[in-house]
Order: C-alpha cells, then structure tokens, then sequence
C-alpha cells in the first residue's frame, strides 16, 4: 500500500525539468575586483594581494577570466601609495609586504584596463576586537552518524561607540598559525546568528553549513558577549575505536567592514537561492553586493584577533 | 466625524420619508428552497405586467412593491430552480415567503427569470457568481472541490502559479482581497502550500467575487470582495455527506434540532495522506478544517445565526541523534466566531448585527537540546505573529419602493496586532539560563460608516455611496472619505454600459518573503511610520444579452492605481529586526494596474460555461528596488484565456472541459556571471524583466451521480492537464561537470524550467446520506 502511496506522491511532487531556449542581451563584460585587506603583525607578514578578472556572459563556459596587464593603483591615506602588477606565477596582483593597513586608514583601488570601464573602490580598515576568553568542549553531541561535534566558546567585548559587524571561523591550524589551511563547517544555536537572514532555514532541505558566521552586533552593542558554535573535529578509527585526534585549531574573531559584512551576507543568501528545491522552489534572487564602481567584486578588510588552541587526543565511548 | 453622522441620519429620515406612498403596497420575506428550508440567495422575483422585480439579499429577504389595486402574477425564480408562479391577490401585503425546488431537468429557456437580473440590468460591474453546482462539476486536484480554483478561470483572476488557490485580482495582491465568510473577514484562505483553499465547497451555499465597482459597504480592502456564504442547515431532515479523496477526505452533518425552528451543520475536512512522511523527507505535514453553523428562527421576523470555522496547517521537522534533538515547527491558521441577527423591522427595512472575532496566526517553534553525560542545555524559541480583529457591524437595507433601496451601516474593529512576539528560553549546564520576552503586540480601532443608494430607473441605473472610515493608533490617526459610484446607462433591453469609481483604504498589511513554499505571512499594522495603502479604481463596461438572456457578455476596462504598497527589502527578514519591522521594509510604493476583460457566459440550459479573455498590465514601483525603475508585478499576465464548458447529459453523468491559456509570468533572470573564491556569482539582470513560457493546460472531468437506497453518491473522475503540457513553475539555471579530472571542469550554465504537474488523474468518491 506504502507503494501505491508514494506512487501517488511522486505523481504530485516529482516534476520535470527542460531546459529552456533564451536569448539575453549581451552585457559588457566588467571588471571584477577582489581584495581583502587584513593588518598584519610582524614577524608574520601576511600576503595581500588583488585579483582582477572579467565578468562573463551567463551562457558563457567559466573560463580563466584574470586580467592580466592591467593598470592598479593604490592609495592609503589619500597618497598614492603604488602601481600594482600583475604576477604571472600566482596569477593575480600582489602589494609589497611593507604594506600593513592599519585600523582607520582610508585605502582606495584604481583599476584601468582597455576594453574595459575603469573602476575604483574605497575602504577603510576596521579596529580590531579581542577574543578575551576561549573554551572549549571536545564531545559535544554526536550526529546520526555516529560523528562527534566539539562545542566552542568565545568571548568577546563590543565596543559600545561604533555598529559593528563580525565574522567568526575555526581553521585548521597551518606551519604558519595566521595562515589557516582550510575552515571547518560551523552551526551554532545563536539567535544573534540564527536570525541572519542569511542563516539556512530551519527547516531547509539545503544540508551545506556555512564556514563563515556573519553577524551585526544590534542585540549585543557595548556588551560581553560569549559566542557558542559548534564544528566536526579531526577524527579517525584505530582498532576499532573512535578517536578525536590531536590537532590545532585556529580561532578567528574579524571585525569586518560593512561593505565586506553586505558582501558576504548577500553572496551567501544568492548561493543559497540558487539551490534548486522542490519545496522551496526558487527564491526570489538576489544580487551579490559590490563595492566596486562600475564593476563588481569586493574591495575592503577586516581586523582580525585569533585564539589558538591544541585539542588532545581524546577516545569516544562506543 | 460629527458632520458625517448628522448627514447620515439625515439621509435616513430622508429616505423613510420618501418611501411613504399609499397607493403602493409591499410584499416582503424570503425565499427558501421546499426541500431544506434553506434560504436562496440572488433569487429573482419579477411581475411581468408592471415590469417591476426584486431579487433576495444574502441573507434570502426580499421586498417587492406592488400597485395597490390589482391581482398580480409573480415570477420567481433562480437558475437551477423550478420557476414558481404566484397570484397575488389585490390588497395582500406584509410578508410572504415563497418556496422553490431543485429543478433537476434543466430547461434551455427559464421563462422570465433574467428580466430584471441580468447583466444588463444589475447594479453591479466587475461581478463574477458561479453557481455551486458548476464548481463541483469542474476537474479538480484528487477529488478536493475548490471554489477559489473555480474563480480562477475568470477575467482579471490569477493564480500566482500552477495549482495555487490564490487570487490575485486586477494586479493586485492577496492581502488585497477582502475574503468573507459569512461577513466576516479570514485571513488566510489556503491549505498544503496554496494548493487547496479553506473553503469546504460541502459546506458553502453561495460565494460572489466583486473586482470593481464596490459598493460602499464594503471595505477594509483594495483591489476585491469575495463573499462567501455557509449553508444554513437543513431544516427539514437529516443529511450526512462527505468525500474521500488522496489529498483530503471530508465530512457534513446537517438537520434540524428543532425541526423549522432551529437547524445546524458541521463539516470537517483533514489531510489523508502523510505525504512528506510517505517521501522520508523528514518533514511532517498536516492540515485540518471545521465549519460549523446554527440557524434559528426566533420569530417570522427574527433570525439568529451562530458560525464557527477554524482551520490550521502545521510543518513540522524533528531529528533526534544520539545526545540532541532539534525540533522544529511553523504553524498557521484562522479561527472566526460569529453571532448574527436578521431582523425585519417593517416590510420595508431590514436589518443585520454581527458581532465576530476572526484570528489569524503564524507561529515558528524552533526546539534544541542537547544531553550528554557532562553537557545538558536546552533551547527553545517561539516567534508569533498575527492578528486579532472583534468586530461590531449593523447593516439596514431600507427598500423605499421597488426602484429605490437605501442601505446604510457602520462598522467597528478593534485589532490587536502581534507583528513579531518572541520568547526564547535558554537553559542548562553549560550556559546561563535565559528567558527572555519580546512583546510586539499593540491595538488599533478602525471604524467606518457607510450609506449607498441604489436607483433604478427605466435608462439609468445607479448606486451611489461613500464610505468614511478611521483608525486611530498610538500616535497617529487617519481618516479617509471612499466616494464609490456605479452608473449604468441601459441602452436597450439587452445592451448597457456601466461607469464606475471606488476609492477603496486598507489599514493592514501583509509582508510575505518572496519565493515559493511554506507561507509566510506576516500582517503588519497601520501606524505613524507606516501609512495606510489605498486604491482607485474606474470601470467602464459594455454589456450584452443573447437569447433571451441565456447568454450573458461584459467587456470591461479597468484603470486602478495603489499607493503606500510596503515590500521586505531585498534581503531583509524579519527576525533579526524584531522591535524595528519599519526598517526592513520598502514603503510607499505604487502599483498601477490596467486591463480590458471580456466574458461571455452560458448561463442556462443543459450545456453552461463560459469564455473568459483579459489582456492587461501591472506594474510596481518602489524607490530602492530595480533602481527605482518600474517593473512588472510579479503575477502580471498580459494576456489571459479561459474555456469552461460543463455539459448535462443524462440525469446521471455529467462533464466538464476546461482550457486556460496565460502569457508567462515575470521572472528575473541572470544574464553575467563572475568567479570569486571559487564561488559562482550572478549578475541579475532588471526585476522581472523576462518572462517564462507561455501556459496552458487542458483539463477533463466526469461526474457520476447516482440515487441509492441510502442517498445519493458521486464518483468523480478528473484528469489535470490532459495533453500533459509541462508548464513553467519556476526557472533555474545549472551546469554539469564535465572530464574526470581532480579538479572538477564545469560546462557552461543552462537555463532549465521546473514543472509541477504532468497529466494527473484522480479518481474520488461522494456520498451523501439523506433521512427518508
């Protein structure tokens, strides 16, 4: 009878796709910026750099769009600061390492390339907020799977005088510890978070967890704030046990601008509305905020505090 | 406001006045159906030899006046009803109730019936009534009899969507739609997603939709008025009907308790299939609904009526792993109460109280825990919307003579609002306990009076009115005079046109998240920062009978604009901004919204249906969205097509053929895409500034019904789009991956359209018990 009945749903539920024949207007291929900016301390200069490309037709195969050759100029403070180059081997424009923005600087990005509009963008460096307390607890919770979830704590003082906008991540620690190897899925239970528009539903099909917590402090300014979220540690089998293993973990704290904040929140939401659901259908799409005049992309910072810590190796009960 | 009641006591001392005349004699009552003692509503009295007719009110009560002196022949008379002729004798007045019954061999021609009721003739424009009977014969969705779905197939009515039981009328949206049931508003009018409506088509009597043309007694709302009357109750015997189908399966109960006297019915409806549970999605989903109603009649000149309806659908998800579970639920319903009193105070006033609570809500429960041997914390969070609206409302219909009918009223509304109410409570082990309230709730009191004046003349028919309305909230007070005007010059026996103009305020509204899926409906209040919407509009119209009036046709053009529309801001939500709402959204924006629509009925005989066809435009215009640049509303449909063709054979099968035809709905497409980070971003091009295929579909039904020992049943076989036409639900784009390298190579992006429905057949099953 179950059969019968799912028959019958799939009948309801299950549709088709085609695919359609369109013809959309050609849109001039624009430039596309994308530079992050983050204060470094020495002796560990952190590697900044632009990366220019071209933004495509939508029927057009992705394809390596970086401009190459293009003029890049940089200004701090109001001054000139210097041309940009492009460099083959890492196919984008790295800035000298003496150049280390600092909270408050005014930057801004010229860009002129031929067969293209000209571009700028403008922004300034945010003050940095420090992780004042970290905890964390190793078995949190174990999901359907068996697979076991760390809780992690972190707090934090809102400055009180200015809006701010954070972003929260847990990297694996690399040889150089400001330099993250790869960011673990997170969630948290936060309604500081959870009530992002951008934050998956509820009760949305769509599974992908983001790496990136984005969150203004509205409900938080001028307060201690301690911050709960939970990732999927390193694990792995031996003898049949169940082990987190010994790994480093990479906190990060980032006040980051609005433009960056705006940027991420909507590229999240647009990546998330593009998911094709049955249920949900399509959502009413949205475009990725830019900051780029006459082009697309992202030109802005953050200032960033990270906590380390050392997970020991601990075995899970059966 | 003092100036206005004084004016509008004037004109009621005015009209009694006037209605004196002592060559004149009026008839009065009601007209029932023989079999249940039932009221007929919009049923037609008509005496040929003076030219002088009437037609019930929704209520059933008519007044009829008659020249003193002579013996008079009566007509009465309602489609599907046997014509019933009635001497009057010379002197008779006072009240006299007439009974009808079924006609079960329709006629081809009913003598006289649309004389004085027809298109031509009728004070009203913008006007669609489907007669019950054709909407239970139409194809439906498994078995599941849809009363808004019928409405669909009209001029100027969209659905928002394949297989949606939203109306979206002259472009406006659905907030805009005063939706009444038993003269009491609902707020949400659907189940299972938008795909089937709330109204139990078993316990439904009779519904009407007005476009255009409001009169003044109506309001609260801006762009339609779909007025939707339950039955009363049998009075005579007992009657127990139902339906079982895949989606729903349903039960009524009606018959007197004190036989002509006191009489009730109750009808419930309830989900059949756990679909989501059936697909092992996760996620579970049900919905239910209950109507009920009791009628007495106090006295020849009193009846009190009792109505009750309540309705909720539920999505639920919970998953439970070895130390947490998560629950998570949205619910949302109405429920409405109402107590009634028809009185008729002379035999040419009538009268009617209400007093009614309808309350909408919309509720998220979001549910974690965790517990582990050293760890144990729990969360919960409930965010509730909604409104609560008790209302106050007199209505008299004071029948001057039989050209002239005065109606005239007042309204009060007392809304409590909970835009956004939340509790969240945290506890446990690992964290501090937390319980922590945010109250959004607030009232507002909106009022309203209300006089119109229906003439009828030999070349021109009209009815003229005003509506004044208020509301005041903390802070702010509006008010707002809704002049409405119906003229309708009748050229001919058989040819009019009609003019008219409403303007029409609504102190609600409605903030949805755009997308499709589980509903999300928020009413929002008037207040200081938010201003009320408001709407006019104008009709003209040409209007035609054919044959005796078996076939009706209306061409009319509609031109209405809307003011202070709010929208979320493109990426906004609601629960991050509990205590500012104001700021996530786009105010005062502007619709304008025109059209022509041609419908041509076929509306007696064994063969009824119509071909409806509408050519029209709407637009919005909001100064942060699409660059402060007009852009198509989202259900705009420039060219719309209907045929409806419902065929009696025999007694016993009866067939219905539907074809719809409608130019794509506005969609916003991609049109550059760009890389950053690994991540494929879109550039969208204008809002909705393209559009999806062209739709179309073709749908069949078949109708057996048969007499038994025990009653009656009906099998009911339906197909939905029997050429299997793959309409377009939404459109998305995607890619594959191509080579089978470690880095994945993608091909270029398609554009793909996901359809809803291939052909679907459904098979269900009536039954109807009636006491011998």
């Amino acid at each position: 009878m179950n059969k019968f009945y799912y028959l019958l749903c799939v009948l309801f539920l299950i549709s088709c796709s085609k695919e359609i024949e369109i013809t959309l207007p050609e849109k001039p291929h624009k430039i596309v910026v994308n530079s992050t900016l983050v204060p470094f301390t020495l002796p560990y200069p952190k590697a900044l750099y632009l990366d220019i490309q071209s933004s495509n037709p939508i029927f057009e195969a992705t394809k390596n769009s970086t401009l190459a050759n293009a003029v890049v100029l940089l200004y701090s403070k109001g001054s000139f600061f210097d041309t940009i180059h492009y460099v083959d081997s890492v196919k984008c424009y790295p800035i000298k390492q003496s150049f280390n923005p600092i909270a408050g600087d005014a930057l801004e990005v010229r860009v002129v390339k031929e067969g293209f509009e000209n571009v700028s963008a403008i922004t300034t460096i945010p003050s940095k907020v420090m992780i004042t307390d970290t905890a964390i607890t190793p078995i949190a919770y174990f999901d359907e799977d068996g697979g076991v979830f760390s809780e992690i704590k972190i707090t934090f003082a809102d400055p009180g005088s200015e809006v701010n906008f954070y972003e929260v991540a847990v990297s694996m620690s690399g040889y150089n510890m400001d330099d993250p190897l790869s960011y673990y899925d997170l969630t948290t239970n936060d309604e500081m978070i959870t009530s992002e528009s951008y934050y998956p539903s509820l009760i949305s099909f769509k599974n992908d967890k983001p790496r990136f917590l984005l969150f203004k402090d509205k409900s938080i300014n001028g307060q201690v704030h301690t911050l709960t979220i939970f990732y999927s540690p390193n694990q792995g089998y031996s003898g049949g046990v169940h082990y987190i293993l010994d790994h480093y973990i990479s906190i990060h704290l980032r006040n980051v601008t609005e433009e960056y904040y705006t940027f991420k929140t909507t590229m999240i939401e647009q990546m998330y509305g593009k998911t094709e659901d049955i249920l949900y259908g399509a959502a009413e799409p949205i475009n990725v905020f830019s900051n780029i005049k006459n082009g697309y992309g992202i030109f802005a910072g953050f200032n960033n505090d990270i906590s380390y810590m050392h997970i020991n190796e601990v075995q899970l009960p059966k | 406001m003092r100036k206005g009641l004084l004016l509008f006591m004037q004109l009621f001392f005015l009209s009694v006045l006037f209605g004196q005349n002592k060559s004149i004699r009026t008839l009065h009552g009601f007209i029932y159906d023989v079999n249940t003692k039932e009221v007929l509503i919009g049923a037609n009295l008509y005496a040929p030899s003076i030219k002088r007719g009437a037609t019930t009110n929704e209520y059933g009560f008519y007044s009829l006046s008659l020249p003193m002196d002579d013996s008079i022949d009566v007509y009465i008379s309602i489609i599907g009803y046997k014509t019933d002729t009635n001497k009057i004798s010379k002197n008779h007045e006072g009240q006299m109730d007439f009974y009808l019954s079924l006609d079960n061999v329709l006629q081809e021609v009913v003598i006289s019936s649309s004389k004085d009721d027809n298109v031509v003739n009728r004070n009203e424009t913008g006007v669609v009534r489907i007669q019950m009977n054709d909407i239970k014969a139409l194809p439906n969705l498994f078995g599941e009899v849809d009363i808004i779905k019928a409405y669909q197939l009209t001029p100027g009515v969209q659905s928002g969507g394949e297989g949606k039981s939203n109306i979206y009328i002259r472009g406006g949206s659905p907030d805009q739609n005063l939706i009444l049931l038993d003269d009491v508003p609902l707020y949400n009018i659907t189940h299972f997603g938008g795909f089937i409506s709330v109204f139990n088509a078993d316990a439904i009597n009779d519904v009407k939709l007005i476009k255009g043309g409001f009169p003044a007694r109506y309001g609260g709302r801006l762009s339609s008025v779909l007025d939707v009357r339950m039955k009363e109750g049998n009075m005579q015997k007992w009657d127990v009907q139902g339906a079982v189908g895949l989606l729903s399966s349903k039960v009524s109960i009606e018959g007197p308790i004190l036989k002509d006297k006191l009489s009730f019915i109750i009808s419930a409806r309830k989900n059949t299939l756990p679909i989501f549970k059936i697909l092992q999605s996760g996620i579970g989903y049900s919905f239910y609904d209950i109507n009920a109603k009791f009628n007495y009649r106090l006295s020849l000149k009193d009846k009190l009526f009792l109505s009750f309806y309540t309705g909720d659908d539920v999505v639920s998800t919970r998953v439970k792993q070895a130390h947490t579970e998560n629950k998570n639920a949205v619910k949302w319903g109405n429920m409405l109460g109402s107590f009634r009193w028809n009185h008729i105070f002379n035999e040419k006033l009538f009268g009617n109280l209400t007093f009614s609570d309808t309350y909408y809500r919309f509720k998220t429960i979001y549910n974690y825990s965790i517990t582990s041997d050293s760890t144990s914390k729990k969360i919960s969070n409930t965010i509730n919307s909604g409104i609560n609206d008790l209302s106050c409302k007199m209505d008299f219909s004071y029948i001057i003579n039989s050209k002239t009918n005065l109606k005239y009223g007042l309204n009060s509304i007392y809304h409590q609002f909970i835009p956004n109410d939340q509790h969240y409570v945290q506890s446990g082990n690992t964290s501090e306990t937390v319980n922590k309230k945010y109250s959004s709730a607030f009232n507002a009191l909106e009022n309203a009076v209300y006089v119109e004046n229906e003439l009828k003349l030999k070349i021109i028919n009209s009815n003229i009115g005003a509506r004044f309305s208020s509301y005041h909230v903390k802070g702010k007070d509006y008010y707002s005079l809704e002049p409405r005007a119906l003229l309708n010059f009748i050229l001919r026996k058989d040819l009019s046109i009609k003019y008219s103009f409403a303007k029409t305020r609504q102190y609600i509204h409605l903030l949805t998240y755009s997308g499709t899926g589980v509903p999300s409906d928020y009413w929002m209040p008037t207040n200081e920062n938010v201003k009320p919407e408001s709407a006019f509009q104008h009709t003209l119209s040409l209007n035609k009978t054919f044959k005796n009036g078996i076939f009706e046709v209306s061409l009319e053009g509609y031109y209405k604009t809307i003011y202070n529309l709010i929208t979320f801001k493109p990426g906004e939500s609601l629960l991050s901004n509990l205590d500012s709402w104001e700021n996530v959204v786009e105010k005062n924006g502007k619709g304008t919204n025109y059209g022509m629509e041609l419908f041509l009925q076929k509306i007696q005989g064994s063969t009824t249906g119509w071909i409806g066809a509408t050519v029209s435009k709407a637009e919005r215009i909001f100064e942060n969205i699409n660059n402060g640049e007009a852009f198509p509303f989202k259900y705009d449909r420039p060219v719309d097509l209907s045929f409806v063709l419902n065929h009696r054979f025999k007694k016993n099968i009866t067939l219905s053929v539907t074809w719809t035809y409608g130019t794509g709905y506005p969609v916003t497409l991609a049109t550059e895409h760009y890389t950053i980070n690994g991540e494929e971003i879109f550039v969208y091009d204008k809002m909705n500034s393209y559009r999806m295929r062209d739709y179309h579909r073709l749908d069949f039904s078949a109708n057996f019904p048969k007499k038994t020992k025990w009653g009656e049943r009906t099998w009911s076989v339906s197909i939905l789009n029997v050429y299997n036409r793959k309409n377009s639900y939404y459109y998305y784009y995607e890619r594959e991956i191509i080579g089978n390298n470690w880095v994945p190579v993608y091909s270029q992006w398609k554009l793909y359209q996901r359809s809803l429905f291939g052909i679907l057949p459904s098979l269900s099953y009536n039954f109807k018990f009636l006491q011998k």
